[in-house]
Parts: structure tokens; C-alpha cells; sequence
């Protein structure tokens, strides 16, 4: 059974007429990786926000058509119903910070100490966050003293120390290196296995192929394209970034330079490869 | 010790000093908590802090309740000393308050007190209310030295002497206040992401855990406040 889906489901922002976000239709398996992708403005926020079940309490909206977590429509409920479920770290990493803690560590515990879990388990579980954030080395800092790149593994790590069936990572990375955010990512694809779903929305192509199974690509508020890198490599270059390499083999494509044999390359590992074999024929 | 135990004291002490009339009387327990106010940990700092609210109080209360004022506009005074006396009796009562609190401040620090609170019996929320002035000032502080650093970078002299400070007052003051108003939705939202308030228990972690003489002793302030209102009211 899919943890979340959307059929035919479209949202309005209160008092406007045009909707925000429109013609979604897709699931979410449990444990899956999905990168929603697009440009500034296409709408990425948004879709986070309701899928955090932010509408209409947080985000005032009208949604039309299905979109439901679980058995439960996303529409309604406050969103502190949601948290133990849905947990969503925005680019704002400050915007995170409850203001509650004295201490990163603190800060983590926050949200367990709310679910009333025995001290033990909450500390258990700010422990093993931190180190998946490589935040350990933070736990006694000031959450106002935090640099922005530490502010966003703190704020991954507070999330995640929810032990959410759903993450939300909206343009979650763009304060850490490239380095530190793949490194991340993987880390993430661990827990991925034991059933937590994580979505990433962002911008960059790269990042989205190498670490999601499916790009959902939005343009404009409307849901352009559903499937794998590959499949969706042409139209995706057209509207979202993408590392030099992998656009001179867009170019490429488009110009009529690439052999239709050869599937485009979508991570920058295998970039020399698929030259390779274009040229080569 | 307990940050609740010393807030405990408080209160039938200041009670205490409402219902005692003698003023060398108050003077001595004033002299005592300055004393050991002065032995604390920045103890020199906090008794600045305290002259620096108390001294210009006396001279108001001198002018004021002392019917100075009144004199110099005019108006005949009967019994300057009565009226002197009831102006050092007020100012007594007020310093030994603020002297007594600032000796329970010097004894706790920001981050039990706030423990303390979302540990105790009250509903999250209400422990959240009274705890965020104290859960503000490190950000307040910490959005000040942000603002003052953008100010001086558009020519604002943030490091003037403070008459000539007093000017950029509102450029600094006005961004801070809006910068806080507009983050409340902000922090609902985090609150509530946290699940805040979505039960009506919540564990806190090294939670600063009151002795049993201290609940004891808890009660008994609370009955001698009671006591001490009573004999206030009845008088």
C-alpha cells in the first residue's frame, strides 16, 4: 500500500483564483527515494507544505482531487497531528530552530521530549541522529551560534530524531558542500531501507538522479513528468540545473550529435562512459 | 538547589517586608542580602545592576513622597519627616524585593530555569509562556549583534558613546522588533513540527529535580505567604 498518494489533486492558495499546484498524480511507496524537480517558482515549495500537511492551517488553500497519507486525507488536521509521520526540513535551516534549547543536543531532544518518550529512548535517538548528521561535535553549541551549514544537520537531525515514516527535504543541502551532502544523502539512503520514504526537492539534476528512483518534474505549478533519470534526462535539462558535462551531452542530444543507441548520461560517473560510446560508435 | 525553591522564598519575603514597619529593621535585612548578593559568583556586577534601578528610585521617592515637589510648587508641608519616612520605608521595601531576586537569579542559571518550568505540573504551553522571555534573550542578543553589524556597515557608529548613540537608537531597535514579529509563524511552525503541545505530558531531559525538604519547604512558604496576605489584608 502506497504511504502517500495524489490523484488528480490540485491546490489554490486562498484568495486567488489560479491554482498553485495542479494535475499531481503520483504515490509514494514506503522506503522509496522520489526527487520533485524544478525551477524557481515551479511550485516545489508548496507541494512540500502540503505534503508536511501544512494546508490549511500553516498554508490557508482549497485542494481539489485525492491526496492522502496513508488512509488519511492531508487536508485538515493541524499540523502537529502530522509530525510523528511527516517530518519536512526546509532551505531555511534556521526557520527549524524551535528557540526552546540552550544546546544543539537540546535542540534534537526537543521534539521526542514532546512525544513523551522515555529519557532513554530520547536519548538513544538524539545520539544516533547527530551521528548521522555528523553533528555529534555539535551537541553542546548554542543553536544560535550555528554556522548555516550546521544549522541544516542540526536541523536534518531534529527531524530525524522524530523517526518520521516520510522526510521532506526541501533544497535541504544548499548550505553544505557537494561533498557533505552526497555523503549525507547516503547515509540517509540507509535508513531508506528500513522504510522510511525521503523525498528531495531541489533544482539539480545530478543529485536527484543519483540518490532518487523517480524525478517527479514540475514547470509552472503542474506535474510535467513522472519516472526514472534517464527517461526524463531531455526534458528535465530544459528546466532545472545540471553539471556542465551533463548538459554538453543535452547539447549534444539536442543538436543530433548523440547515437540514439546510447542512453544519456545522468550521474557525472558515468558521463566519460556514455561519451565513450559515442564516439566510438 | 532547586531554581523553583528560591522563587518560593521570594514571595513570603516580600510579603515579610510589606508587613514590617520598622525601617532599621529593614534596613538590616537589606544590608544582609546585599551582603551575600555581594559574594556571589559577578556578585559586583549584580549590585551595580541594583544601585543603578535603586538610586535614582530613591531620589524620585525623595521628591515625590518627601513633598519636596510639592514644596517647590508652593504647597505647605506639615511633617517633612513623616512623609521622609514613609518614602524610606517604600524604597526599602521595593530594594529588598529586587535585591532578593537578583540573589535567586545569581543562584540559577537561565537554562534550569527553564528546565524546571517544562518539567513542572503546568500544561506545556503555559510552561512555554512563561519560559520564552528567558528563551529570547540569547536570540535577542544574538539578532542584535546581526543587526548591529549590518547598521555599522551602512555607516551607523554603533561604538559611540551612548549620548550620541541615543540617535541610532531606532535604527537599530525597529529592525529587531520587526525581524521578531515576523518570526512567530515561523516558530509556531517549527513548534508544531516538533509535535509541541501534542500531549498533555511531555518528558524533559535532566530535568533539575527538587529534594524532599525543598517540596517541603515549597509548602511552607506557600502557607506563610498565605498567612502574611491574610494579616496584610486583615490589617
Amino acid at each position: 500500500m502506497a504511504l502517500m498518494r495524489f490523484s488528480g489533486a490540485s491546490l489554490t492558495r486562498r484568495g486567488v483564483t489560479q491554482p498553485a499546484l495542479s494535475g499531481l498524480d503520483f504515490s509514494l511507496a514506503p522506503g522509496e527515494v522520489l526527487a520533485v524537480l524544478g525551477g524557481s517558482g515551479s511550485g516545489k515549495s508548496t507541494l512540500a507544505c502540503w505534503m508536511a500537511g501544512w494546508v490549511p492551517h500553516a498554508l490557508p488553500a482549497q485542494c481539489d482531487g485525492t491526496a492522502v497519507l496513508g488512509a488519511e486525507s492531508l487536508a485538515g488536521a493541524q499540523p502537529v497531528a502530522w509530525a510523528q509521520r511527516v517530518q519536512l526540513v526546509q532551505a531555511n535551516p534556521y526557520a527549524a530552530l524551535t528557540g526552546c534549547a540552550f544546546s544543539v543536543a537540546a535542540e534534537v531532544a526537543f521534539g521526542p521530549e514532546n512525544l513523551g518518550l522515555a529519557e532513554a529512548e530520547i536519548r538513544r535517538r538524539v545520539a544516533a541522529a547527530l551521528a548521522l548528521c555528523e553533528a555529534d561535535a555539535l551537541a553542546a553549541r548554542h543553536p544560535a551560534s550555528l554556522s548555516g551549514g550546521e544549522a541544516q544537520r542540526v536541523a536534518i537531525a531534529a527531524a530525524l530524531a522524530m523517526q518520521p515514516q516520510l522526510l521532506l527535504l526541501d533544497e535541504a543541502f544548499s548550505r553544505l558542500t557537494p561533498a557533505a551532502a552526497t555523503s549525507l544523502l547516503g547515509r540517509l539512503h540507509d535508513l531508506c531501507r528500513d522504510g522510511m520514504a525521503l523525498v528531495l526537492f531541489d533544482k539539480q539534476f545530478d543529485l536527484a538522479a543519483r540518490h532518487a528512483g523517480r524525478i517527479l518534474l514540475l514547470d509552472g505549478g503542474r506535474q510535467v513528468a513522472l519516472g526514472g533519470a534517464v527517461e526524463l534526462f531531455d526534458v528535465a535539462l530544459t528546466q532545472v540545473r545540471a553539471c556542465d558535462a551533463l548538459r554538453a551531452a543535452h547539447r549534444a542530444r539536442q543538436a543530433g550529435a548523440w547515437h540514439a543507441e546510447v542512453s544519456p548520461p545522468v550521474t557525472t560517473a558515468t558521463v566519460a562512459a556514455r561519451f565513450g560510446e559515442v564516439l566510438h560508435g | 538547589m532547586h531554581p523553583f525553591t528560591g522563587l518560593a522564598l521570594l514571595l513570603p519575603l516580600g510579603l515579610l517586608a510589606m508587613r514590617i514597619d520598622l525601617p532599621s529593621l529593614l534596613a538590616v535585612a537589606l544590608a544582609l542580602l546585599l551582603v551575600a548578593l555581594g559574594m556571589r559568583p559577578l556578585g559586583g556586577a549584580r549590585l551595580r545592576q541594583w544601585a543603578l534601578v535603586l538610586l535614582p528610585l530613591a531620589l524620585g521617592l525623595t521628591l515625590v513622597h518627601g513633598r519636596y515637589l510639592d514644596s517647590w510648587l508652593g504647597q505647605v508641608v506639615d511633617n517633612r519627616q513623616a512623609a521622609l519616612l514613609a518614602a524610606l520605608r517604600l524604597w526599602l521595601r521595593v530594594a529588598i524585593v529586587l535585591a532578593a531576586a537578583l540573589l535567586w537569579l545569581s543562584s540559577i542559571t537561565t537554562a534550569s530555569l527553564t528546565r524546571a518550568l517544562f518539567a513542572s505540573r503546568l500544561p506545556p504551553g503555559v510552561a512555554y509562556l512563561l519560559a520564552s522571555p528567558l528563551l529570547l534573550s540569547e536570540q535577542l542578543k544574538a539578532r542584535l549583534a546581526a543587526v548591529s553589524e549590518a547598521q555599522a556597515a551602512r555607516g551607523v557608529d554603533v561604538a559611540a558613546p551612548f549620548f550620541r548613540r541615543w540617535r541610532s537608537l531606532l535604527a537599530l531597535a525597529a529592525p529587531l522588533v520587526v525581524w521578531t514579529l515576523s518570526d512567530v509563524g515561523e516558530r509556531a511552525a517549527a513548534l508544531d513540527a516538533r509535535a509541541f503541545r501534542s500531549r498533555l505530558r511531555r518528558t524533559t531531559l535532566d530535568a533539575p529535580q527538587p529534594a524532599i525538604w525543598e517540596r517541603w519547604l515549597w509548602y511552607g512558604c506557600a502557607l506563610l505567604a498565605l498567612v502574611l496576605a491574610g494579616s496584610l489584608l486583615w490589617r
